[in-house]
């Protein structure tokens, strides 16, 4: 039964810890959503960036000629950069020390490559109008200047800057853009002195004659100035932003990201790995249960088997005692019709012989009857004591009643009467050893114990035979042996020996009622005595009764 | 791995398919706020105005009744229509400047909140990325709307509206339903069919002067910063790229452009190139409102911006041109007043 309560209970442990390590591994479980989610942010974080390079490569080169596809682009980038800023809940606190730093390296590339990309808008559009405005500009002076003769230098100066502004667009070799550059800031330079000159003295206002081509010559040099300045830095923007190592540090991110993905997806995989093993662990206690308790009702049920055969085994006793009584009752009826009509008989014999011939006979002989009438019905009456006496000790009835009794003058009393009874001729040992002071003893019962076996011993043994009494103590006890040299008890009548109206075998013509021994049994028993026999046929029987005293508490 | 595990995995995949939008479905959902042409090498630097939003009509209604409720606001008298007046072209018709009193970097003129959908940055320094940022700082700016705090806001914007907000398909007013009301209603405030537009899509033959004005537009330069489907709006440029802008006239601080936010003297006096959709209508101009006509507008536009001294003629070709660029908000031509 324990071992059943302790298997449940470690059952019920493993499956509480099964909900715990669930749970924990549902925790730990890296959310593959969330997961999928921000990888594919990872991912498009790298794509998008390769978008927007290509987004400033086709603006740069005038195959788009708005902004429009460059600033969605981007509010994608600054819309991902806000979702990679919520880090999966799967990244542990290792794993979130190591993206922490790389997310940021990501997030400064990024504000880095956003001022880049808005220089190279406003340089890109500046740019591009004075890209338009320049060419238009030089046609118009050179358009204005076209009738004077003397103007021809100036033209071929213009002429001259043109092709040179326009190779820096188209070859913005340095060489090129250092002339140009050169050229507009009026310095000398050893491949084309003159242009210069000319020209930054035009924009001045200082070559005589050239004062009305001023405003002509100052928008051209504007632009001119634009382009070949702006030129090689929207150049450098291009090429800066298109180095800025965002893939690369959205890349570092994805690595650490990933690292600790692989992480908490090992760690949750041996979460469930537990998970698993604690639900091997409580099928096999929930088995192991399910057997404990099978074989647990197997007992059970081998106990039930055996409680009802036990029942049906007492039962059938039941029965059988049953039955026994009824042969007993039966055996009863019989004996007492049989006991009782005999002295019945006698009374009645004796009466209808007195009422005959009563007034004929003499007074002796009328006497006689008149006795033997008054013997039979003693007989009767104690004969009826005793069977109530027995029907009382089995209803339970009998009553102790425990008094000082002093054990030598009782017993002599009992011998006296034993001698008066079976007349002064028979023989009777008797030894009375015991304690002179009184002993709490129920007298009426011992009186029914000690006349019965004492006028059986007489009776079941020849005239000559002697009888012993002795009476003695022994601790706390009475004891009392009664021998005589009898007829002896069979064997197979002494389990019965103390049952009522149980006669011996050998018991012959001898009158008894059978109550005798039954009546000492229920008086020993309702005492709390014991009484043994030893018995050999034709040789004789020894009874010992042991009675203790029954001291009342005050 | 569980049956039901992976159950749970696809049906949540199942429905995060379904309800979060990717980066690529965000990409997909801009591109066709943009027409289609945007993404063929296109020759036009400037795209129509798309004649639909698709916005939530519930919602966008409920965000009209918000912007011109007074109780945004903390002294419960300013609502954004006092000072974006949707019959005239989202300004205060003719006023040059915010006219709001605590503005310490200096009034600015006030932008039009027609076509704010499609700007790149929001407010004449850009400061803004997203129209939601902006209206969260602009409700609680004690220069502007004033409205306390969001404790103080949201209770009387409920006592008002729970039943709208519910209505307009809200689970209830909170910060964010209260912004997205709005937000949504300025995202619905786009003004398409303007005849230039009808133009490219050949809807409407334009006149000659004005096809001129669009050429000279081009060939000028105005178009390297005026471009895309705003004509502007998605491109900082420093007010003065060849000339001082600010000749011969005081510098305040707010003429300092997103140096104020930056810091870099690279951005001193850089602005928001502004969009010139429904320019025509939105007089006065630039961040100070000291252009008072078109006309001005251009000529110190082309005169700072491109070393131009543009002639009379080509001013107007221009300004002719800019005027085919007003379009309409439900039905009506933007500044004419529906009365
Ligand atoms: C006191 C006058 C005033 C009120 C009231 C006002 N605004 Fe404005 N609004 C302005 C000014 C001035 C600017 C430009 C501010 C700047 O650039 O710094 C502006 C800018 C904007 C812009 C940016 C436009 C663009 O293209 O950058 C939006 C959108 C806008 N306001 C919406 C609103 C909304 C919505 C409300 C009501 C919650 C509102 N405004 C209330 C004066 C006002
Ligand atoms: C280098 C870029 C650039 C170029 C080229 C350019 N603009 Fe502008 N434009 C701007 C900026 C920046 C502003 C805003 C200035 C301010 O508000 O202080 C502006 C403002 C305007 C405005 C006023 C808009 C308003 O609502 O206040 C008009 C009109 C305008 N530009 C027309 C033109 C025309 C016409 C051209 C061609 C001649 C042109 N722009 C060329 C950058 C440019």
């Amino acid at each position: 039964m324990t071992t059943l309560r302790s298997l449940r209970l470690a059952w019920i442990a493993v499956v509480l810890a099964l909900i715990a390590a669930t749970g924990f591994a549902w925790l730990r479980q890296p959310d593959d959503d969330e997961h999928a989610s921000y990888s594919r942010h990872l991912q498009s974080a790298q794509a998008l960036d390769t978008r927007l390079n290509e987004e400033v490569a086709k603006s740069r080169l005038g195959i788009v000629n708005h902004y429009d596809r460059l600033v969605a682009v981007w509010d994608d980038i600054a819309a991902l950069e806000r979702e990679l800023g919520d880090t999966p809940s799967l990244v542990d606190a290792t794993g979130r020390a190591e993206m922490a730093p790389r997310l940021a390296a990501y997030r400064a590339a990024l504000r880095h490559k956003e001022t880049l990309v808005e220089s190279f808008k406003t340089e890109q559009a500046v740019l591009r109008s004075s890209v338009r405005a320049f060419p238009l500009a030089v046609a118009r002076a050179r358009d204005a200047t076209r009738d004077d003769p003397a103007a021809a230098p100036f033209r071929e100066a213009l002429t001259q800057l043109e092709h040179d502004v326009m190779l820096t667009l188209v070859a913005p070799s340095r060489l090129d853009a250092e002339r140009a550059r050169c050229a507009l800031v009026g310095l000398d330079s050893p491949e084309r002195p003159m242009l210069p000159a000319t020209l930054s003295a035009c924009a001045r206002g200082t070559v005589a004659g050239l004062d009305a081509r001023r405003d002509l010559v100052a928008p051209v040099l504007v632009h001119a100035a634009v382009v070949v300045e702006r030129q090689p830095r929207v150049e450098r923007l291009v090429s800066s932003i298109v180095t800025q190592p965002v893939r690369a540090r959205a890349s570092a991110v994805l690595e650490s990201y990933t690292a600790s993905y692989e992480r908490a997806s090992a760690s949750s995989r041996i979460a469930w790995l537990l998970v698993y093993g604690l639900v091997i662990a409580a099928l096999a206690a929930g088995a192991a249960d399910i057997i404990a308790r099978l074989t647990g009702s197997k007992r059970a049920l081998e106990d039930a088997h055996t409680r009802l055969s036990n029942a049906l085994a007492e039962l059938r006793v039941e029965r059988d005692r049953e039955m026994e009584l009824a042969a007993l009752k039966s055996r009863f009826v019989a004996m007492t019709s049989h006991e009782f009509r005999t002295p019945l008989s006698v009374i009645l014999s004796s009466a209808e012989l007195l009422e005959a011939y009563g007034d004929r006979w003499p007074r002796e002989k009328q006497l006689g009857h008149l006795r033997r009438m008054q013997d039979s019905a003693k007989g009767m009456s104690r004969m009826l004591d005793g069977v109530l006496l027995i029907g009382r000790a089995e209803a339970g009835m009998l009553e102790l009643t425990p008094r000082p009794v002093e054990l030598h003058p009782l017993c002599d009393e009992l011998v006296e009467q034993a001698r008066l009874l079976v007349g002064s001729e028979r023989r009777l040992d008797y030894v009375n050893t015991a304690p002179e002071e009184p002993v709490w003893l129920d007298e009426k019962l011992l009186r029914h114990v000690l006349t019965n076996l004492l006028s059986n011993a007489f009776k079941y043994s020849p005239d000559d035979a002697p009888v012993t009494f002795v009476v003695g103590h022994k601790d706390d006890a009475a004891t009392f042996d009664i021998k005589d040299r009898g007829i002896g008890i069979p064997d197979e009548d002494r389990d019965r020996l103390f049952e009522a109206f149980h006669r011996c075998a050998n018991a012959g013509s001898v009158p008894g009622t059978g109550l005798g021994l039954a009546i000492v049994k229920s008086a020993l028993d309702v005492h709390g005595g014991a009484i043994s026999v030893q018995s050999e046929i034709g040789r004789g029987t020894h009874f010992h009764v042991e009675v203790p005293y029954r001291q009342v508490d005050a | 791995m569980s049956a039901a595990r992976v159950l749970g995995i696809a049906t949540v995949a199942a429905v995060g398919l379904a309800c979060t939008p990717t980066p690529t479905e965000l990409e997909q959902e801009r591109r066709s706020r943009l027409p289609d042409s945007a993404f063929a090498t296109s020759e036009d630097p400037i795209e129509p105005i798309p004649t639909r939003t698709g916005a939530d009509p519930r919602k966008v209604a409920l965000g009209r009744a918000l912007f011109s409720d007074p109780i945004l606001s903390g002294n419960g008298s300013t609502s954004c229509a006092s000072c974006h007046v949707l019959s005239e072209a989202g300004i205060v018709a003719g006023e040059a400047r915010s006219t709001h009193p605590r503005d310490d970097t200096g009034p600015y003129n006030v932008p039009t909140v027609f076509n704010v959908a499609f700007n790149a940055r929001f407010n004449w320094t850009g400061r803004f990325a997203t129209l939601e940022d902006h209206l969260r700082a602009l409700l609680l700016n004690p220069e502007v709307m004033d409205a306390g705090t969001w404790e103080e806001l949201l209770p009387r914007v409920r006592r008002k509206y729970e039943r709208r907000f519910v209505e307009a398909g809200y689970p209830s007013v909170s910060e964010a339903t209260l912004i997205d009301a709005i937000v949504t209603f300025q995202r619905s405030l786009v003004t398409p069919n303007a005849r230039f537009d009808r133009h490219l899509r050949s809807e409407e033959v334009l006149s000659e002067e004005e096809l001129e004005g669009y050429e000279a537009f081009k060939s000028v330069g105005c178009i390297s910063c005026h471009q895309g489907i705003n004509v502007g709006g998605n491109v900082f440029q420093r007010f003065g790229v060849m000339e001082d802008a600010f000749e011969g006239r005081t510098v305040g601080r707010r003429d300092m452009g997103r140096f104020l936010l930056t810091g870099r003297p690279s951005d001193v006096h850089v602005f928001r190139v502004p969009s010139l959709r429904n320019v025509a209508v939105t007089a006065p101009y630039f961040h100070d409102g000291s252009a008072r006509t078109l006309e001005d507008a251009i000529t110190r536009m082309a005169a700072v911006q491109l070393g131009y001294v543009l002639p009379g003629p080509q001013v107007a070709r221009i300004a002719a041109f800019l005027r085919t660029l007003t379009g309409e908000y439900e039905g009506v031509s933007v500044g004419e007043s529906r009365r």
